[in-house]
């Protein structure tokens, strides 16, 4: 009797997981919820508000890049500052590369940047034709950066 | 002649979109159980996905491989195909609808659908394979075996409509359906053919996680989607059967007749689906003591009550009664029997 109920209740149990909403997301359509701390694509800041740079080329990021993709060089450039109207020679990256081939997305660049020019976006769609199209400069960073930095990431990045 | 030759061709191409609406109605259904949706992307709601899946099986390379058995290797899918379409010659889907109205339609039905056995063994033979031959020996065991409480608990509903045309049977149940006079013959029924068909719990020739694909490992492209259409032909032809001699028929109020057949076959599919979304496999000794010690001996208790109910020409219910306390006292004997064993090894 006892085994005879048993087997009743797993039916029961299987027809009503039948009436359950599916759980499925509808992949390219659809999309799951990405989290606002979410480890994506690692995206260099540009301060448009000030027009110029964040970053100084310290290369602490690539001092501490557990995978050696990170590689910056540094320069100095002529920047005018434009409340004060000054121009000075400040420090500035001259080649920014991030290797997204060895990337692991531990967000450590991010943390310890210590101007917060680097940031991590919602972004991870990164499969590419080439292996070379992965490692991305300063440039195409950006491009990718621009239009999809959501808020959260803003203030993260501009918050202290 | 020709209206027969009509016939045949008519009731292959239904039996043909019934096996392509059951294998889009399987993977729907065993995906909304598993909270999932099943195919979504050709069609609406993926209702192309049998006619793309057929397409596909059609454009495939024959690849035979080069140390199998040639010629069983070939003729073997057409062994198990072949016998399980055979079945639908004399299946009745109403009154004067069917292809071949045999006198023994029902005996003809039990004969052939066991022929293709002899498909699944060459296949198993042929692959050269030893999970094909394994699963190949699996199934003969299993359908040998599965086949004898099948046709006891069939046997006492021909003793007690005394004939072996399915027309009659259908027709003898018009006040009364069998399942309500043979609750027991239905449930051992029911629980055979889910291993004739090979079907979940019993699927162990089929067995994914262990010999992959059963005897069809070393099969692709059209071949195997012979097997494939042999397996759902069989599943369909059983719920048709099953609701023939146990639910009925065609008996039933106020929709046509046909349709009435066709809703009680799918509830038996959607009922063999939801067994499949619900219990584990079997293990081959389990499947093996399941058949001999359990249901053999209950079809053997269910046809002797019937046998002496109706020679002696008592009420038709008593033998509800007396088989289902038949059933019970046999299922408390194995259980203390079992619990004693238990005890002794303890």
């Amino acid at each position: 009797m006892k085994n005879i109920t048993a087997l009743l209740k797993g039916l029961w149990i299987t027809v009503s997981h039948l009436f359950k909403k599916p759980v499925t997301v509808q992949y390219p359509t659809q999309r799951p919820p990405i989290s606002p701390r979410f480890r994506g694509m690692v995206v260099y800041i540009y301060d448009s508000e000030k027009g110029r740079d964040r970053c100084t080329g310290c290369g602490v990021c690539q001092a501490e890049c557990p995978e050696k993709a990170i590689y910056v060089t540094k320069t100095k450039v002529d920047e005018t500052d434009p409340e004060s109207g000054e121009t000075k020679s400040v420090p500035r990256p001259d080649v920014y590369k991030l290797n997204h081939n060895t990337c692991v997305f531990c967000g450590i660049c991010v943390e310890v940047c210590p101007f917060d020019a680097l940031a991590m976006i919602g972004e991870y769609e990164l499969a590419a034709y080439e292996k070379v199209d992965l490692i991305r400069d300063k440039r195409d960073m950006l491009s990718h950066a621009l239009p999809k930095l959501t808020k959260p990431w803003l203030e993260v990045s501009s918050g202290n | 002649m020709l209206v027969s030759l009509l016939a045949a061709v008519l009731m292959l191409a239904f039996v043909l979109l019934t096996v392509l609406a059951l294998t889009y109605l399987e993977r729907k259904i065993i995906g909304h159980f598993q909270v999932r949706l099943g195919p979504m992307r050709t069609g609406f709601h993926g209702l192309l996905q049998a006619p793309a899946d057929a397409v596909k099986l059609l454009a495939k390379e024959d690849a035979i491989p080069s140390q199998v058995d040639k010629p069983a290797f070939r003729i073997a899918p057409y062994l198990v195909f072949i016998p399980y379409f055979m079945v639908f010659a004399a299946i009745p889907l109403y009154r004067n609808i069917v292809p071949a109205p045999l006198k023994l339609g029902l005996f003809y039905v039990l004969a052939i659908s066991s022929v293709s056995i002899l498909g699944m063994l060459l296949a198993g033979w042929s692959s050269n394979n030893k999970y094909a031959l394994l699963s190949g020996m699996r199934s003969a065991a299993q359908v040998v075996s599965y086949e004898l409480p099948l046709v006891f608990s069939v046997l006492a509903v021909i003793m007690m409509a005394g004939s072996l045309d399915l027309t009659r049977i259908v027709s003898v149940q018009s006040p009364i359906p069998f399942f309500l006079l043979q609750p027991v013959g239905l449930l051992v029924f029911f629980a055979s053919s889910l291993a004739e068909t090979n079907r979940s719990p019993f699927d162990i020739p089929h067995a994914e996680s262990e010999v992959i694909a059963g005897p069809f490992i070393e099969y692709s492209g059209m071949r195997f989607g012979f097997f494939q259409l042999g397996e759902y032909a069989n599943l369909f032809a059983v719920s048709l059967l099953i609701s023939l001699i146990y639910l009925g028929g065609w008996n039933g109020p106020l929709l046509p007749g046909i349709l009435w057949l066709l809703l009680k076959s799918y509830l038996i599919i959607f009922i063999v689906f939801w067994i499949r979304a619900t219990y584990p496999r079997l293990r081959p000794d389990q499947l093996m003591s399941f058949a001999w010690k359990y249901l053999l001996p209950i079809s053997l208790i269910n046809l002797f009550i019937t046998a002496v109910f109706v020679i002696l020409d008592l009420n038709r219910f008593l033998i509800t009664i007396a088989s289902l306390a038949g059933f019970a006292l046999y299922t408390f004997a194995i259980g203390r029997k079992r619990f004693e064993l238990y005890r002794e090894r303890a």
